[in-house]
């Protein structure tokens, strides 16, 4: 039993790598590639070739800030981390199942996820 | 359900370096990635985990801690590790996290390219060591 990880773009799931689907057991790790680029990686999930799952998703740049802007909270790559941890594991009060992480076709983020603008998913990374 | 029937592979672990702002600055990871350590010298450690990202044969966080205490640092990071086992929908674990952001403008209040720091204005991110460490542990580097 484990929590299954979905993440679509913004034009429909209805064509390779628009969407996916990934197993918490899958997971790799989080790390940030720009101030406004995190990625997520899971073990290849296309049973050929099979190099990592990338989903990148963009996201605000919260490094840096406007004139009288808010307080900093640094990369928000750690905000996206929480909430993918989060997500991995089920909640006490649910049984395991798929998480919508981002789903912008939907216009549906999960808690911490609000600042994500894109996604793009790399099959065999 | 009971939390031994979850399966993931956590507890996940949070690492960033002061400045985040490309790969592996900062990583998020599985701690079932562990591989294993290396006491690189008295006052620095190398934990080693399957690769991130990859495009390297593993990810390695050094942490800079007070010499000759290598053995109490590994000590710790089991202790982190144990801390927190698949409580569910627990979130991460922030190991090291030495991000320190201070506030740099990216325009000023007339429309110009900002160039000042003000923490007093726009807030400091502040360095963060998991407590277990028992302020052992200064630094940390990603690679």
């Amino acid at each position: 039993m484990e929590n299954y990880l979905y993440f679509s773009d913004a034009d429909g799931a209805d064509a390779t790598g628009d969407a996916g689907l990934y197993a918490a057991s899958r997971f790799i790790g989080v790390s940030p590639h720009s101030a406004t680029v995190t990625r997520i990686f899971f073990e290849g999930a296309m049973g050929t070739a099979d190099a990592n799952e990338m989903i990148e998703l963009t996201h605000a740049d919260t490094t840096t800030t406007a004139d009288d802007g808010p307080s900093l909270v640094g990369h928000h790559s750690r905000i996206i981390a929480n909430a993918v941890a989060k997500a991995l594991l089920p909640s006490n009060k649910q049984s395991a199942g798929m998480v919508t992480m981002v789903d912008l076709t939907n216009g549906v983020k999960f808690e911490g996820l609000e600042l994500v603008t894109g996604v793009a998913i790399t099959i065999d990374s | 359900m009971g939390i031994s029937r979850i399966r993931s592979k956590g507890p996940y672990l949070y690492f960033a370096e002061a400045l985040v702002e490309t790969t592996t600055e900062s990583v998020m990871l599985a701690a079932s990635s562990f591989l294993g350590v290396n006491p690189t010298a008295n006052n620095k450690t190398e934990f080693f985990f399957k690769d991130v990202v990859g495009t390297e044969t593993k990810t390695v966080i050094e942490l800079t801690h007070t010499a000759g205490k290598n053995k109490e640092v590994i000590d710790a990071f089991v202790a982190i590790v144990n801390s927190n086992p698949q409580t569910a929908h627990a979130g991460m674990l922030v190991v090291a996290d030495i991000e320190d952001t201070t506030g740099t403008e990216e325009t000023t209040a007339t429309g110009g390219a900002g160039t000042s720091q003000s923490p007093a204005v726009f807030g400091t991110k502040v360095p963060l060591f998991h407590k277990a460490f028992n302020g052992l542990v200064s630094s940390v580097a990603i690679a």
